[in-house]
């Protein structure tokens, strides 16, 4: 147990490998960063701190934990922890449980800071000042920086410094973090806190309820809470449907709290309630006295604008057209940066294996590491206009709008509004959606979210989408300046984005069966996004694609490779030498799985190569594309990407003679490829996300069975279907 | 010269065999290492973890 009166904190305890405590001389000043997310506070942490940072987790748990230095005006060097964005310090999801924990001093690695940096967006300051109302109890120095101050400024919002300092009782200091303004004037601010008395309550609450909270504040106080920060949680704990961890042990509380309840419902008032009720009133006060507005021409232009995005019947067709724009884009655009592309791999690997002699080296380089590298590397461009398109609309703040579009679609799913932005990270990696869901309090809402991310068609499935649209979709025009295959691309994405939604319900009508909770957007106003910011989103997006094609695709091109040359066996050297390498693929390792598996693919109108290919991208979805490219590479030293999608569409079948790849085939593989969960990253983020051990492995277990039953079914369904309806196939 | 051809032939023959041999055994051995990587991840417990289970 650590009394909070403890002053200055214990040197931190290292709780064991995770976490990244920067060792703390005794003599540093112990600052910890909190703020509403979208304030600025990572922007202003980097201004402080700049590259002296180090990433970790917090002890325990894998909610991301940064903290930097830098020395203080004082010379004294002072440690700034990075707490995880909060709207308050009611702990509804687990990061801001963290936030709150240590703050309190109640977290695993017992850091306690000396000061507490409130960052608060100086536009939407009435709804940030309820956080800093939060933190002005806990009994630690306070510095509120008045971040976004220009744009404050701008929109026609005057702020009197004095007076709201006055009101709040603590240093506030107005900054710019973009621009690096008032960054030391804030370090001062930093240093003379440090040495200041703590602040306290802003306002009094009806005798009534200080009575009727006594005997809960009594009650944390004797479990070691300092008296200030026991008013605080005490006030904190009527809202709070069940105590968290961190009180929940102390033995007094459920009684404590049923009863302070009691005595406010008997007063007249709504426990629930009472603590946003009280502080709310307060705020207006104090914004009353220190805040004048006028009316802006740029929220009129936002309001304009939103009379047509938001509107009922009109939103929902400028979203679909605005989606309709970005695929068709991602086709046309594209195409002549691939073909570029393509060549350079074409010429290097004709180039670097006309260096070597002709062997099972030359086939490695040739075949496993440039035509199964080089089949991928071509959908670089592709990947990077998706991605400069999401980054104009989420900069431009339309993507707000799209989200408060979707949340009418969401709650009639069962899902809260905040899942769309998981869901829409998804369309990038399902990974990062995944751990999204952390901002979402309520666990079944955040459980069944998470099962459905991973439907949302991922960047690794463009390859896939684009190959076989490519070879089997004619680019007919339907609209002026849109062709099927833009059109087919947006079927694609939007198929897995409804099943997701449907999923979803079922999920929230079963499993995860709950109450659907209101959701509260925030819409920015409309501006133009920053060239900078947008160039930087793009090429942390191609960084990573880079990445991946040189190392885990790099490595599973060669094992495939492998499979595929070994072992050899004697052709008949009457055959034709395409018949020959036919035959030698077939008795290697790959084709000899791939036969074995032809009759679970076969239903589906596949044939082995297609099977296996669909088996080893179960590692990760583009392995499909350079798999294929590598079993009609081998022994071919002028194949590419282009060559690759002619290879698909001559491709016969030995027995039949009639063509493998049908454009129903083709749509049936894409169809299983939008719900198919293959990617060994996504299940481990899923079993560690839904709760770890026994029953993140069930839950990763059912999602991963679901997919691959739905995209076997839904592929059946499209193969079988299609040839009943005359078809063909 | 001419009677050490066939030996030069096969020495370049065992030594692409090697270097092939060595390539495809560290591609092995990066992807399972990525894999114990993952799992490895996947023993960690997310924030507060879901108490969902059982439902």
């Amino acid at each position: 147990m650590t009394s909070l009166h403890a002053h200055p904190a214990a040197p931190p305890e290292n709780s064991g490998g995770q976490n990244a405590t920067v060792p703390v001389a005794k003599d540093a000043l112990r600052v910890a960063i909190i703020g509403n997310p979208n304030t600025g506070k990572t922007t202003l942490f980097n201004a402080l701190t700049g590259l002296r940072q180090r990433v970790g987790n917090f002890a325990g748990v894998t909610v991301e934990r940064v903290e930097g230095t830098f020395k203080g005006h004082d010379g004294k060097r002072v440690v700034l922890l990075d707490l995880p964005g909060s709207y308050s310090l009611s702990a509804g999801s687990p990061d801001e449980r963290i936030a709150l924990e240590v703050l309190l001093g109640r977290d695993q690695d017992r850091w306690r800071p000396d000061v507490v940096l409130v960052v608060v967006d100086a536009v939407h300051l009435e709804r940030n000042l309820f956080l800093a109302s939060q933190v002005l109890e806990l009994g630690i120095p306070v510095v509120i920086a008045l971040n976004q101050y220009d744009m404050a400024e701008s929109e026609g919002i005057r702020i009197d410094i004095p007076a709201l300092i006055h009101e709040v009782g603590v240093p506030i200091v107005p900054t710019v973090a973009m621009r690096g303004e008032g960054i030391d004037p804030l370090k001062r601010a930093i240093a003379i806190a440090a040495t200041l008395p703590a602040p306290a309550r802003q306002f009094a609450l009806p005798e009534i309820a200080d009575v009727a909270l006594g005997p809960l504040a009594e009650c944390l106080i004797g479990d070691g809470f300092a008296p200030v920060a026991a008013h605080m949680e005490a006030l904190r704990l009527l809202g709070v449907e069940h105590p968290e961890a961190h009180v929940a042990r102390v033995p007094c509380i459920e009684g404590s709290i049923h009863r302070a309840a009691e005595s406010l419902r008997t007063a007249g008032f709504v426990p629930g309630r009472f603590e946003a009720e009280v502080r709310y009133g307060w705020i207006a006060q104090v914004m009353s006295r220190t805040v004048t507005r006028r009316v802006n021409a740029l929220l009129t232009l936002s309001d304009r604008i939103d009379a047509v995005a938001l509107h009922r019947v009109w939103g929902p067709l400028v979203f679909l057209l605005l989606m309709v724009v970005v695929f068709q884009a991602v086709f046309s655009w594209a195409t002549p940066l691939m073909d570029s592309i393509e060549t350079f791999i074409g010429v290097a690997g004709r180039t670097i294996g006309g260096l070597l002699p002709p062997g099972d080296l030359q086939s490695l380089v040739v075949d496993g590491m440039f035509a199964g590298v080089g089949s991928v590397l071509v959908f670089l461009p592709q990947i990077a206009i998706l991605f400069a398109f999401i980054g104009i609309l989420e900069h431009s703040g339309y993507m707000a709008r799209a989200a408060f579009l979707m949340d009418r679609v969401m709650r009639r799913v069962g899902l809260h509004g905040k899942s769309f932005i998981p869901m829409l990270s998804g369309y990038a990696c399902a990974v990062p959606g995944i751990m999204a869901t952390r901002t979402i309090e309520d666990p079944k809402d955040r459980l069944a979210t998470i099962m459905v991310v991973p439907l949302m068609s991922c960047s690794a499935r463009l390859p896939v989408y684009t190959l076989l649209i490519g070879a089997f979709v004619p680019s007919t025009s339907v609209l002026p300046g849109v062709t099927l295959q833009g059109v087919t691309m947006l079927i694609m994405y939007l198929l897995g984005t409804l099943v997701a939604l449907a999923v979803a319900a079922i999920f929230r009508k079963t499993l995860l069966k709950g109450p659907v909770r209101p959701m509260i957007l925030e819409l920015p106003p409309y501006r133009w996004p920053s060239l900078k910011s947008l160039a930087v989103s793009v090429m942390q997006r191609c960084q990573l694609f880079l990445r991946r094609a040189g190392t885990v695709i790099l490595s599973l091109s060669i094992l495939l490779w492998a499979l595929a040359t070994y072992p050899k066996s004697t052709t008949d050297p009457s055959l034709s030498v395409a018949a020959q390498q036919e035959q030698q693929l077939a008795n290697s390792v790959l084709g000899r799985i791939g036969h074995a598996i032809e009759p679970v693919v076969r239903p589906l109108g596949y044939d082995w190569k297609i099977g296996v290919s669909i088996v080893s991208s179960f590692a990760a979805r583009e392995v499909f594309v350079s798999t294929m490219s590598t079993i009609y590479g081998v022994g071919d030293t002028s194949e590419n990407a282009q060559a690759l999608q002619t290879r698909l569409v001559e491709e016969m079948n030995p027995v039949t003679g009639q063509p493998v790849y049908t454009p129903l085939v083709a749509v049936g593989l894409m169809v299983f490829y939008v719900f198919a969960l293959m990617c060994i990253s996504t299940v481990a983020v899923t079993v560690r996300e839904a709760g770890g051990g026994r029953i993140g492995w069930g839950w990763a277990a059912l999602q991963f069975g679901y997919m691959l039953v739905l995209a076997y079914g839904a592929a059946w369904m499209v193969y079988a279907g299609g040839r009943a309806l005359g078809y063909g196939g | 010269m001419l009677a050490d051809a066939p030996l030069a032939t096969e020495v370049s023959a065992m030594l692409q065999t090697l270097v092939v041999a060595s390539i495809v055994f560290l591609a092995a051995v990066f992807v399972a290492r990525r894999v114990v990587q993952s799992l490895r991840k996947a023993k960690a417990k997310a924030p507060g973890g879901c108490d969902c289970g059982g439902q």
